[in-house]
């Protein structure tokens, strides 16, 4: 009897701590999307036969209402930011609990192939969202044992530095619409535009020219993370097993990154890749400008992410390439170039400039602001640069259109803007390209 | 499987649970088979290694008590006959015969341990002799070596058995199935304690009953062990890390809280490991040795290796300073030295030489690279040096009329010690030698205290809120620190408590875990796990 009353203590005090940490979990953590898309994907009367899946170029890239139109299909759009393979097997799962696809578009996007963080609270974003099934438990013993137990148990703990939020979280979760699965009720961050339905946002245009740095990055095969290499193959494998069509893309990245020549490298392990494995791919960078004219406009930002008008054109052609497919072959000379050489020849201005300013005090009291413009422009473009300097009464042309690139001058003490204008040599326009610094110079 | 992995608790929770349902007999084959299989979590090829010394060290015990029996069996059965010259040279045989097998254990375990560990910095060593004083451009390649995890501990551990056999303190282990455990046992294999046989092994063998008093005292234990670990090391950690990684950006009192910081992490990351250790053999009702005791209230340095580290302490006593300071060489050293020195000095002199000695290898033992074994050999001389001017420090207080034994004193002394452990940890955590003694200098060049207001201190990787956070998790610690100096047993006195103040205590220590532990790329590592 004692016993039995030690044991009851501890099973009252173990669900005092399971509330409590219920609660915290209620209070801290935001309500975001995913939940209702996956609400959308297992309750929705129409089952869906095509699932896309892949991480935020894909979820803003691909229309799947546009697939439909031309492929007839009924698509979803599971593609979530920071989504990665192994998130992406998970979910083609989850998709196969309740619907029966035929088909899977899977986005390659070459930043989740490497240099990947782990522990990070994002590793277990997807797993949070799944429903208790066979699936999710999966998940959890594939993926989680050898995170750390907050990330599994407790992710509230990611959110705790957001003590304002918790009335409007609470707020949120207590109205209906959240338990509707309403989209309204969600907190959407980095769709920048409205939600149009099966995973798909529609992306409003960005900004020109003040969009800060492009990162470069290096792409090396021998970088390649092995775990990454094995869940792709986990889903070719799935599929193969459960007759579903993969066909690997890689949707149509900001203009001026192509340039950096990351994307080329990482299609051609893409290609080789999907090749090994049996698998259509077609890399969407290589679109001809004339089947789909774009420049960095139709991007919201470096990174790659498709704004919603063009996106619509970019679905429909993906659609009208995979239909090709479908009846036997793809000319791939109607939408592609045949290399990445022929893309960048094709290119006619400049798509890209950046700077970052060296300000050093002189000893008379006069500073020295140098700097080195990094360019990026099509391989038969020659790009030449105009510097201006803005005060707070007006703006003066420091340097007309030349090709330099290296610039060094002297200002008194003030605060300026340094704007640099980029265009092809030739060219009449006033600018293509601009990145504008602020320099403060003061004691 | 690190310890703060999901993975870890649910095989906690299966280890456990089977535990105590199976047949008390077979527990210690359960708790063998779980051993091997967290081994095995960090690999395959490294269970070689653990089963080589195992089985190597099993049967030289073996092997060595036979050499004892058949001698002791000798004597016995000529008895009437044999004559005190024979039964000698019976006893010299048998002993020799031992010392060869004691010696060849030897050799064959820390031969490993130091092919893997000190190899390539031996290489590099002799590279840069070659290269520097004869001018020779040749170059020894170095090894990709594998060093298994915890070889440092199991190595120690296994090898304090083979010497204790050796010494008749106990009898072989005649099952290698339940030596192998001793050898393995989870909780302990990656960052020790470093057991002693007598002490552990014979607890694995005898029947455990689920206790729920214990099942919680060992939670408790491991939670306080997470509180120490994530609350306090990993955030300490984060000012540490941008310290001493980025050396040559900061200087004066900058660079001290940068030690501070490491001070507090190693000490939370070590302790908190060692009572995640602790609470989880006493899941398994097994009660392994205190590794720690308080070591920041010690009065000297030599108080504070008492204190710290205490299992490594106590074998590098047992194994090394004794049998050092008093073998014939130095018995002989210690006649010269009193001869030429004097009485006072030629009795410490021995002593100090062995302190040196033990210190160089504690040294070595925390990693290949000069700046260990000048952090081993800084704590050795300010022992060595503190044994030898004994005398001198007596004869102080009766001038100046100090009376030792007042509370200021005490105190100062305390204050006295921890500025000279940290010392110490400017090697310890220095990125090389070189950056150790580069930061040294930026410490006192340029000191001033402004940087502590300036807000510099915000720019180390912590906010405000966090160093608060910080500051008052080391409060608690302290407080609990200061209550177990006085011999008050926290987790009995939070026990005597009514239930709603006891529950609410145990569930502020847990949720402060997640809530206010910080998860990092580098989260779960513990830093002796690495030895």
């Amino acid at each position: 009897m004692r016993n039995f009353k030690k044991i009851l203590k501890c099973i009252i005090f173990a669900i005092i701590c399971c509330i409590i940490f219920a609660i915290c979990d209620f209070i801290f953590v935001p309500s975001g999307y995913v939940r209702v898309i996956l609400h959308t994907l297992n309750y929705s009367d129409e089952k869906y036969d095509c699932i896309i899946l892949g991480a935020s170029h894909g979820r803003s890239a691909i229309d799947p209402y546009k697939l439909d139109e031309t492929l007839g299909t009924n698509a979803i759009n599971l593609c979530i930011p920071s989504e990665t393979m192994e998130d992406s097997y998970y979910l083609l799962k989850e998709s196969c609990r309740n619907n029966s696809p035929k088909t899977v578009i899977l986005d390659l996007d070459y930043q989740y192939w490497y240099d990947l963080a782990e522990n990070d609270f994002s590793d277990a974003f997807i797993y949070y969202q799944l429903e208790p099934s066979k699936v999710k438990a999966e998940y959890f013993f594939h993926n989680l044992l050898k995170k750390d137990v907050r990330i599994s148990f407790s992710r509230w703990s990611n959110y705790i530095s957001d003590f304002k939020g918790i009335k409007d979280k609470v707020s949120i979760k207590l109205d209906n619409g959240y338990n509707d699965f309403n989209i309204e009720s969600a907190v959407v961050k980095g769709a920048d535009g409205p939600y149009v339905g099966n995973g798909f946002f529609y992306r409003a245009p960005g900004g020109h020219g003040a969009r800060g740095f492009i990162e470069r990055r290096t792409w090396n095969d021998n970088k390649v993370d092995n775990k990454v290499v094995k869940q792709f193959k986990d889903i070719v494998d799935y599929c193969n097993a459960n007759g579903i069509k993969l066909i690997c893309v890689t949707s149509t990245i900001t203009p001026a990154p192509v340039l950096t020549g990351t994307s080329e490298a990482s299609a051609k392990y893409f290609e080789k890749l999907t090749e090994e494995y049996g698998v259509d791919y077609y890399d969407f960078n290589l679109l001809r400008q004339d089947v789909m004219p774009r420049g960095n406009l139709d991007f919201g930002d470096w990174d790659g992410h498709m704004c919603g008008a063009l996106a619509d054109k970019y679905s429909s052609i993906m659609a009208s390439v995979i239909k090709d497919a479908q009846g036997g072959s793809v000319d791939r000379t109607k939408y592609f170039y045949n290399s990445y050489a022929a893309l960048y020849e094709d290119v006619n201005t400049v798509v890209y400039c950046q700077t970052a300013l060296s300000i050093i005090k002189k000893e008379d009291d006069t500073y020295n602001i140098s700097f080195e413009i990094d360019g990026l422009s099509g391989t038969r473009v020659v790009p030449e640069y105009q510097i201006i300097v803005g005060t707070a009464t007006g703006a003066t042309v420091l340097s007309e259109y030349s090709k330099q690139t290296k610039y060094s001058f002297d200002l008194p003490q003030g605060t300026y803007t340094i704007r640099v204008n980029a265009r092809a040599v030739g060219s009449t326009a006033e600018y293509e390209e601009y990145c504008e610094k602020a320099a403060v110079l003061e004691q | 499987m690190s310890f703060v992995s999901t993975g870890f608790l649910l095989f906690l929770l299966i280890g456990v649970i089977v535990y105590y349902f199976i047949p008390k007999k077979v527990q210690w084959i359960w708790l063998l088979f779980i051993s091997y299989f967290y081994y095995a979590t960090y690999g395959i090829k490294p269970m070689a290694f653990i089963a080589f010394t195992t089985i190597s060290t099993y049967f030289g015990g073996r092997l060595i008590e036979k050499y004892s029996n058949d001698g002791a069996n000798k004597i016995l059965k000529n008895k009437p006959n044999i004559t005190s010259e024979e039964k000698k040279k019976i006893k010299a045989n048998t002993k020799g015969n031992k010392r060869k097998v004691v010696l060849i254990m030897l050799l064959f375990n820390f031969g490993i341990l130091a092919v893997l560990k000190y190899f390539n910095f031996g290489v590099e060593n002799i590279n840069g002799i070659m290269h520097r004083l004869f001018g020779i451009q040749y170059t020894i390649a170095g090894m990709d070596l594998l060093l298994p995890l915890g070889i440092s501990f199991y190595t120690f551990q296994s090898m304090g058995y083979i010497i204790d056999i050796y010494q008749g303190k106990y009898e072989a282990d005649k099952n290698i199935f339940k030596f192998a455990l001793f050898v393995s046992f989870f909780p302990q294999i990656l960052q020790g304690p470093i057991g002693r046989y007598n002490r552990l092994a014979h607890q694995f063998y005898e029947k455990h009953y689920f206790d729920l008093t214990k099942i919680q005292q060992g939670l408790q234990l491991i939670c306080w062990g997470f509180f120490k670990k994530l609350v306090i090391a990993d955030r300490a950690g984060i000012i540490a890390n941008q310290v001493f990684d980025h050396d040559d950006k900061y200087a004066g009192v900058i660079v001290i809280v940068g030690v501070l910081a490491y001070c507090i992490q190693l000490y939370g990351d070590f302790a908190g490991g060692m009572d995640v250790v602790m609470g989880t053999a006493e899941l398994f009702d097994i009660k392994i040795d205190a590794n720690f005791r308080q070591p920041f209230f010690s009065h000297s340095i030599s108080e504070f290796w008492r204190r710290w580290h205490i299992t490594l302490g106590t074998w590098m006593k047992d194994y090394i300073f004794y049998p050092f300071s008093l073998s014939k060489g130095m018995n002989k050293f210690g006649k010269f030295s009193k001869k030429k020195f004097g009485n006072a000095i030629g009795r410490v002199l021995p002593i100090c030489l062995a302190d040196l000695l033990i210190f160089f290898i504690v040294g070595l033992w925390h990693g290949a690279s000069w700046k260990f074994i000048i952090y081993g050999l800084y704590n050795g001389f300010i022992i060595a040096f503190s044994g030898m001017f004994q005398p001198v420090y007596i004869k102080m207080f009766e001038i100046t009329h100090i009376n030792a034994k007042t509370r200021t004193w005490r105190l100062f002394q305390i204050f006295r010690t921890f500025v000279l452990i940290n010392i110490g940890w400017y090697f310890d955590r220095g990125n090389s030698l070189k950056d150790a003694v580069y930061m040294m200098y930026y410490s006192v060049k340029g000191f001033s205290f402004s940087a502590l207001t300036d807000g510099s201190l915000l720019k180390l990787g912590l906010d405000s809120l966090q160093i608060m956070i910080l500051i008052a998790a080391c409060v608690v610690w302290f407080i609990v620190s200061v209550l177990k100096e006085k011999n008050i047993e926290v987790r009995e006195a939070i026990a005597r408590r009514i239930l709603p103040i006891r529950w609410a205590i145990y569930i502020a220590l847990i949720i402060s875990i997640p809530l206010l532990g910080t998860v990092s790329a580098k989260v779960g590592g513990f830093i002796y796990a690495q030895f």
